[in-house]
């Protein structure tokens, strides 16, 4: 054994890339040559970092002259740090998509049309006078509301949702109330944390990116993280503590017996499952997005699992119509899709190819019969 | 976090939501490597920088193709060697370009959190082993241990059989491992069968 061989065998175990047969040669090494051992380990123990910024400034200038070059390309990039306005849903981009609703079995495509007609955008803010608040409402339909916090965090609002938060925002603590689903895209400062109130629960956040659900007629609230870490803690239940990883998600009941969509016979939902669940995100096999947070980019998306009766209640936030169902059996249907830009006539339509039904639509409230 | 999944994260960040932050973070991530990278190609730092600015302007173009790639690590060096290489002939061609414009300095950072075996004095002769390695061994060592370059990745990379690469690594690694064992005063008797 000569020592380059050594050295062969060293740099491929450092590197990841010796096989088991080598791995061994090179052990039966070691007991001949415990010397080496050692030089072996302080080697293993050295870890690289690739080439870095100096310092901060370095950074920031090296990153302002590439954005300045795309701008002089015309290249379109909103930086959104300087966008205060409220986004539009994005009507398709360059890219054609195709959506897809399927039973299982079945595919469909269903080319979408590009006019619309979602209830206008409309989001207030209103400062209480007494109270300083700042607040956030978004209507039914309304599906995508961009809010810039004081801070420079973003906050995505779905449909039918409320974001509150101080007039003193970021002096000492950074935090809000949501009710309805939000988007979080939460600055870094780890000196002011930054924490959301919802019913039933508070997160804090310890990264960045995250989806919160949290309506008042669901069974339950969901925090799906996508970059990051939050700290959960769940009221009532003082000691919780539940802390998040990516692509992770957190189901908490909300403890109240609900009835989603007003039926000629309903039950009462059974609340005998778990009150809390960690899940990995759910994600789409047509582009593997996380379903929890399709809504973000404009897509309205269910999963295999969800019946007909679950699925109406988004769309109904969606449509900012109200469904009714008058038969049971088409209640339960299970379905799986997802829609952007259809209107609830061409949405009702595509499911109708999957599975029989019949529908009738006055003005926005649709009775959905066998 | 890995980086690896941090990369990942970001990935997704900028395909799906068109996530501008996260898009400067990974800009962040890799612009001082590739630039090293680029200009030990073609020499010039300026080009080099313009080199890199377009593959990112290209991502920030294709963002929604993104997520689809699976080794971003490699995909963005290939990238720029391929720009580079294009460039290389008209770079040929340019006149008025200052070829002293260069600064290949290999700072590669090591940090060692957890184990406080190393002193302060090895770190140091370890980093001036790295510089002391001859050019091609140095920028493959530093694809490989640095930006976590498979060999097979920087054997493509560069144009290069996988043995080359697996000689230089060899050689890098013993050349380091005499700067240590010089340091820490041991005399091992190497023996040659």
């Amino acid at each position: 054994m000569t020592i380059d061989r050594f050295w062969d065998l060293l740099s491929k175990k450092n590197c990841g890339e010796a096989s088991s047969g080598e791995l061994k040669e090179l052990e039966e090494i070691f007991l001949t040559h415990p010397e080496w051992k050692n030089t072996s380990d302080i080697l293993s123990n050295l870890n690289f970092q690739s080439t870095v910024f100096e310092n901060n400034e370095e950074a920031e200038s090296a990153f302002e002259a590439h954005v300045t070059r795309m701008k002089k390309a015309d290249v379109e990039f909103n930086d959104i740090r300087l966008n205060y306005e409220e986004i539009e849903p994005r009507r398709g981009g360059p890219s054609s998509k195709k959506w897809l609703i399927s039973a299982g079995v079945l595919v469909l495509a269903l080319i979408t049309v590009f006019v619309l007609k979602i209830s206008k955008v409309s989001s207030e803010t209103k400062s209480g006078k007494q109270t300083n608040l700042s607040q956030v409402t978004t209507k039914p339909g309304s599906r995508k509301t961009q809010v810039l916090l004081p801070d420079g965090s973003v906050v995505w609002l779905n449909s039918s949702s409320k974001l509150t938060y101080d007039k003193n925002f970021g002096k000492n603590i950074r935090e809000v109330s949501l009710t309805g689903e939000a988007f979080f895209d939460v600055t870094k400062d780890s000196s002011h944390p930054f924490i959301i109130h919802t019913n039933v629960i508070d997160i804090k956040v310890l990264g960045t990116a995250f989806n919160v659900r949290s309506y008042p007629g669901d069974a339950s609230t969901e925090t799906s993280l996508i970059r990051g870490k939050v700290e959960v803690t769940v009221k009532n239940r003082s000691n919780a503590k539940i802390y998040l990883s990516p692509n992770e998600k957190l189901t908490v009941l909300n403890n109240v017996t609900v009835n989603k969509i007003a039926t000629s016979q309903s039950p009462v939902k059974n609340v005998s499952e778990k009150t809390l669940s960690v899940d990995q995100l759910n994600y789409s096999p047509v582009d593997s997005t996380p379903i929890e947070t399709a809504w973000v980019d404009n897509k309205l998306r269910f999963q295999k699992n969800e019946t007909f009766r679950e699925v109406a209640l988004k769309m109904e936030r969606w449509y900012a119509v109200t469904i009714i169902f008058d038969d049971k059996e088409v209640e339960q249907i299970p379905l799986f899709g997802s829609f952007t830009t259809e209107t609830i006539d061409q949405a009702l339509d595509a499911l109708r190819e999957i599975h029989a039904f019949n529908y009738t639509k006055t003005e926005n409230v649709i009775r959905i019969t066998k | 976090m890995k980086k690896s999944e941090n990369i990942r994260l970001l990935q997704q960040a900028i395909a799906c939501f068109d996530d501008t932050q996260a898009y400067k973070q990974l800009f962040l991530l890799f612009y001082p490597s590739l630039v090293h990278f680029a200009v030990s190609i073609i020499k010039s730092k300026e080009l080099a920088e313009e080199i890199v600015s377009d593959v990112f302007m290209k991502i920030w173009q294709k963002r929604q193709h993104l997520e689809k790639v699976e080794n971003l690590s490699f995909y963005l060096f290939t990238a720029v060697k391929n720009r580079c290489i294009n460039q290389f002939n008209d770079f040929k061609n340019r006149t008025g370009v200052n070829i002293n414009d260069i600064s290949i300095e290999f700072k590669s950072i090591y940090h060692d959190p957890e184990q406080k075996m190393i002193s302060a004095e090895t770190i140091k002769q370890i980093q001036e082993a790295i510089q002391e390695l001859p050019p091609r061994c140095r920028l493959i060592f530093k694809l490989v241990k640095e930006e976590g370059l498979k060999y097979k990745e920087v054997a493509e990379l560069l144009q290069l059989s996988v043995k080359t690469v697996e000689n230089q690594m060899s050689l890098a690694f013993k050349k380091i491992g005499s700067a240590i064992n010089f340091n820490l005063h041991q005399l091992t008797v190497f023996s040659k069968n």
